[in-house]
């Protein structure tokens, strides 16, 4: 802009970027061990190398993972190394722009119910804390993997509260199978859509492909937009 | 758009985010505005909707109606008061948006855009909106109030629409005192011309506007909105379809 140019004093206010937060909840009990775990791990390091060249979705969106193996725990997405970190929605999101991939691994039961309860909490004290701070928002997603069934008591709890949350527009959950996962079970966290189901452990790329191109329309997208999301050639998904 | 009245003077441009520049989408901001009789002044910006397919046709008729309704009502022995000519603005863009989607053949969502008149009184100074745009009021003193909230749904990309439920009526309208100033612009702008958290204008964002078209409107003025619109320096902060309609009445202050 020319020196001349009257308007050119103006003062831009600094104000945060709008996030859409997005918190991965993951199988890792005993039966991913093996290649399954290897193909999720691809996935993961896919989809945060591809949310980073979208510029505008390495700052909007914001990632979390749980995992449940044995137990449900939040993972440090910061450091890479897969460890575990309080599910305190202030430390387990990280912008897109620094999310380092875990390297996961998998032992134990399938908590499923615990880990979706812990991923709904962060989703709601992340909101809650982008409120506190005048930082506009998306609606969250919840993304839900496994490839058995729940071994937890609660499950059925967690399902209901997921399948309510959702209901009222607070949540947008997406169940997806892995070849012989529970899909009865799945289906239930979902008031949405129905569970997406992967064939082969194969597939997990295209998965967290469609994944960061989804969120990337929607980090692109305006007021009063209904954003389309990408065509899933992996699976079958009513992406409303 | 510039234009120079004996009193109003006013400054207007409209330009494509960089988003849009990104998925060739066309830019879906609109604006327009005229003095009537009695030295009254009416602005109308309007915001279409991302996701509707004819959003930058729906944006041009709306804010085009919506001045014409208030012209034509100031050309009658009785307008009916400031309230009453912002409802029947809202009312003739909703009908003017049902026409052409009659026409055309489009449905009316493929039309969807948000809609904010101003309509500047002597005596007074009447806002009407619907959807997420912003109106600044300058104040004698130099300080800024805004006169609208951005009506916003609880995620960042919902707001209400003059084709939505009940469009032919804003959902929002505010008569308030005359001001010696006032600027009009699109949600695009917002995230580096106010304060996200309190809603409040940011003053030495607004301030070279009004003071500068103090010295009148010009052509020249209207480049330099444009360039600065467009400048490098706001396009890495925002990258939506921008509006600012600033108009001052020297005469006021």
């Amino acid at each position: 802009m020319e020196d001349t140019n009257p308007f050119a004093v103006a003062e831009l206010v600094d104000n945060p970027e709008q996030r859409c937060p997005v918190v991965l909840v993951l199988d890792t009990s005993r039966s991913m061990q093996g290649k399954a775990i290897d193909e999720l791990n691809a996935g993961i390091r896919q989809f945060a190398d591809d949310l980073k060249a979208d510029s505008l979705a390495a700052l909007r969106v914001e990632v979390a993972i749980v995992t449940f193996g044995g137990n449900a725990q939040a993972i440090d997405v910061r450091q890479g190394h897969g460890g575990a970190i309080a599910a305190d929605p202030a430390v387990a999101f990280v912008p897109a722009d620094t999310f380092m991939p875990p390297s996961l691994r998998a032992d134990g039961g399938t908590p499923m119910g615990d880990a979706v309860n812990m991923g709904l909490d962060l989703l709601r004290g992340r909101k809650a804390m982008y409120k506190n701070h005048g930082i506009p928002y998306f609606r969250p997603w919840l993304f839900l993997i496994s490839d058995g069934e729940p071994t937890d008591q609660n499950w059925s709890a967690a399902a209901d509260q997921a399948r309510l949350e959702e209901s009222l527009k607070g949540v947008s959950v997406f169940p997806i199978g892995v070849e012989k996962a529970d899909m009865g079970r799945l289906a239930m966290f979902s008031s949405q859509r129905s569970p997406a189901k992967l064939t082969s452990i194969g597939e997990f790329q295209s998965l967290f492909r469609w994944l960061s191109g989804s969120l990337s329309a929607v980090a692109n997208s305006r007021p009063g937009e209904t954003v389309t999301l990408p065509n899933a050639g992996w699976a079958q998904i009513d992406p409303s | 758009m510039t234009r120079t009245w004996s009193g109003w003077q006013v400054l207007g441009a409209s330009t494509m985010g960089s988003s849009h520049l990104k998925q060739s989408l066309p830019c879906q901001d609109s604006f327009e505005f005229i003095e009537c009789q009695g030295d009254v002044l009416v602005v109308a910006v309007a915001d279409g909707a991302g996701s509707a397919a004819h959003a930058e046709v729906g944006s041009r008729l709306a804010a085009r109606r919506a001045v014409s309704a208030v012209f034509d009502r100031m050309l009658q022995p009785r307008t009916g008061g400031v309230y009453a000519m912002l409802d029947d603005a809202f009312a003739r863009a909703r009908q003017e948006l049902e026409f052409e989607a009659a026409v055309s053949g489009v449905a009316l969502r493929d039309l969807s855009t948000t809609l904010t008149v101003v309509i500047a009184m002597p005596d007074c100074l009447g806002v009407a909106q619907t959807g997420d745009g912003l109106v600044v009021a300058l104040e004698p003193d130099g300080s800024l109030i805004p006169l609208t909230l951005p009506q916003r749904g609880e995620y960042a990309n919902e707001t209400h629409f003059l084709t939505g439920p009940g469009g032919g009526s804003p959902r929002y309208i505010r008569i308030g005192e005359a001001a010696p100033g006032f600027a009009v612009l699109t949600d695009g702008l917002l995230p580096v011309s106010t304060d996200l958290k309190t809603g409040r204008p940011h003053v030495p964002f607004f301030q070279p506007f009004f003071t500068t078209l103090h010295q009148g409107a010009s052509p020249e003025l209207e480049q330099h909105l444009v360039q600065f619109l467009e400048s490098p320096r706001l396009r890495s902060r925002v990258d939506d379809d921008l509006t600012l309609v600033v108009a001052v009445h020297p005469d006021d202050s």
